[in-house]
């Protein structure tokens, strides 16, 4: 009955682990940023399932990596996309002077030019 | 494979849990979120119960592929639930409705699922895969919260993380080299070589310590975490350490002998661990170094990381006893480890009501707590009593008796090495002392006011919290009645 139970999963995992792969690649070219989220929690979560179902070490290293590199793309894809923002603009005070001496840059310039042409 | 009833009933958390993940990311809803996580932690909580009684009753253990279920197992469960139940009152009283909250709610079931996994699993590999998802799951979690923060604060925790993945790699192919299996319960039969030993369990301790504290160097990339995160986020972080240190010695107890060279080096590593750990304290209470925080999370998580290294050196300086007594001494540090543990679950719940009042964890600032949130008060008050009373009492009058009888055998090397951790066991309770005497003094007797309230704080639930908190200190009785009428079950902690 174990033997059976154990060549059956060998089997099994090696279908799970190529249609891991192909959610994997779907999980890149999707484009809707809700989707991509549900797909990835989702690998996650049968990726630790299938680990702990697996007897062969080979396959549970495999399943390892796939899981390293799906929690440091979401993790990526969450920082990158700025998925977390916070409900009111952040105004950096750095930026408000720049942008200050910019627009005063400018009138003087306007005004420089206005005059001159006043004067010419 | 024979399963029976029992295991349905200990799978149920993690089936509880699995589930949760699933309606938050298809409800997406911010209403309702508190309810769902106060709900399914209860339940969890109820279930191991449950079974801790069921497991008295018929004590076996059932393996299921890579998942061992035993007694041991359960308890260590109920602890991760305890956790789990302060963390969804904090979610209810000090959460606003953030953007993407669900995910937060997703991210936060998946840990405690790995949690689960971690302690359950009897594969080298399970327990690895489960590691990894923690770890960079409570890395993403910081992120999610009222206010936005930058990678940057991070990046540090970040790269622990990868040196704790490639070490933990390395730890597995040199167990699967040396022995040819992945599984601890045949470590007990097979004899590992000296130098194998050697670097499994430096490598354990690198990869397992690394990212939850267990190390030197932990404030480098810990205290942003402290300083940055919220209170739940804290709560999370606190469970994941103190279940990783039982496993660093669960897999310790296994591999190390008593004459080898990591022990020496744990207890290096872990003493100067707890002597910078109380230096921070200090600094945090009384000095500006850190400019002006005062921070409450920052103390919490200093003397955290505190317990963790403190309960490692006197893990090491007892493995140096002769076998009979080490037993006996290691039985007491677990039973001292989880009283520390339900102490801490005390002092950080009693900080909800300033949570939810405030944003500010400047305990200077805070103040004036006492006339209207007095239950909140009285338990900073017993956690520290409860410190002093039974607990300090209990250990070190059993480890003085244990002394007494063992004192005439012991080299002076060992002698000088207990008397230093003795020593800076001593001084590490006496500061958790100061800074809760401290803190309740400025929380709730110091009538110097200045933080910012919040627009709108939540009305707390009284008899959700009374009860709660009777549940906490029924449980550390418990813990005492345990260690009283059944000596040598602790010791099950440790061992698979």
């Amino acid at each position: 009955m174990s033997q059976n139970f154990e060549n059956f999963s060998l089997i099994g995992f090696f279908v799970l682990f190529i249609i891991l792969i192909i959610l994997m690649g779907v999980i890149i070219f999707i484009k809707k940023d809700n989707y991509k989220i549900r797909i990835s929690v989702g690998m996650n979560l049968i990726l630790i399932i299938t680990n702990v179902m697996v007897f062969d070490p080979l396959f549970s290293l495999i399943f390892i990596i796939l899981l390293v590199f799906n929690l440091l793309y979401f993790l990526f894809f969450i920082l990158k996309l700025k998925i977390i923002e916070k409900k009111e603009p952040i105004i950096f005070l750095g930026k408000l002077d720049n942008s200050i001496s910019n627009s005063k840059m400018k009138k003087s310039k306007e005004s420089n030019k206005h005059n001159k042409g006043v004067s010419s | 494979m024979s399963l029976s009833p029992i295991f349905f009933i200990a799978i149920f958390p993690a089936a509880l849990l699995i589930s949760g993940v699933i309606v938050s990311l298809v409800i997406k809803s911010d209403n309702g979120r508190d309810k769902i996580h106060l709900i399914i932690s209860l339940c969890n909580l109820i279930t191991s119960l449950i079974v801790i009684m069921l497991s008295i009753l018929f004590p076996n253990r059932v393996i299921f592929i890579n998942i061992l279920y035993s007694p041991t197992q359960y308890f260590l469960m109920s602890i991760i639930f305890l956790f789990q139940v302060i963390f969804s009152i904090f979610i209810k009283y000090t959460s606003k409705d953030f953007p993407n909250s669900f995910l937060f709610d997703t991210f936060s079931f998946l840990i405690f699922l790995g949690l689960l996994g971690i302690i359950s699993s009897i594969n080298f590999l399970t327990l690895i895969s489960f590691f990894i998802l923690i770890i960079i799951m409570i890395g993403m979690i910081f992120y999610f919260g009222e206010f936005r923060r930058e990678f940057n604060l991070l990046k540090n925790y970040f790269i622990s993380c990868g040196i704790s993945i490639i070490s933990l790699m390395f730890a597995a192919l040199i167990l699967y080299i040396d022995t040819g299996t992945f599984e601890f319960s045949s470590l007990g039969n097979i004899a590992l070589s000296e130098i194998a030993r050697n670097l499994l369990s430096i490598l354990i301790i690198l990869g397992l310590g690394v990212p939850c504290g267990l190390f030197p160097f932990y404030v480098f990339h810990l205290k942003k975490y402290f300083q940055e995160s919220d209170y739940f986020h804290f709560v999370i972080l606190m469970t994941f350490n103190y279940i990783s240190t039982i496993i660093i010695m669960r897999l310790l107890n296994s591999i190390m002998n008593s004459n080898s060279i990591s022990l020496f080096i744990i207890l290096i590593i872990s003493g100067i661990g707890v002597v910078i750990a109380i230096y921070y304290i200090i600094l945090e209470l009384y000095t500006s170094h850190d400019g002006f925080t005062y921070s409450i999370k920052k103390l919490l998580g200093y003397s955290l990381i505190c317990d963790s290294n403190l309960i490692l050196l006197l893990f090491a300086n007892f493995y140096l006893f002769p076998e009979p007594i080490r037993n006996n001494l290691l039985n007491l540090l677990i039973f001292l480890y989880t009283s520390l543990i339900i102490i801490k679950l005390l002092l950080s719940y009693s900080f909800i009501v300033t949570a939810n009042k405030s944003n500010e964890d400047n305990f200077r600032l805070l103040g004036n707590f006492w006339k209207e949130n007095k239950i909140f008060g009285l338990l900073l008050f017993l956690s520290g009593l409860v410190l002093i009373f039974p607990v300090i009492f209990t250990f070190f009058y059993s480890l003085f008796l244990y002394y007494e009888l063992i004192i005439s055998l012991l080299n002076s090397l060992v002698i000088l090495i207990s008397t230093i951790t003795i020593i800076l066991l001593i001084i590490s309770l006496l500061i958790y002392l100061l800074f809760i005497s401290h803190i309740f003094i400025q929380v709730y007797i110091s009538t110097n006011v200045s933080y910012l309230e919040r627009e709108s704080s939540v009305k707390i639930n009284k008899n959700l919290i009374i009860s709660f908190s009777i549940l906490l200190i029924a449980s550390l009785l418990g813990y005492l009645f345990i260690y009283a009428f059944s000596p040598y079950w602790y010791l099950g902690l440790i061992s698979f």
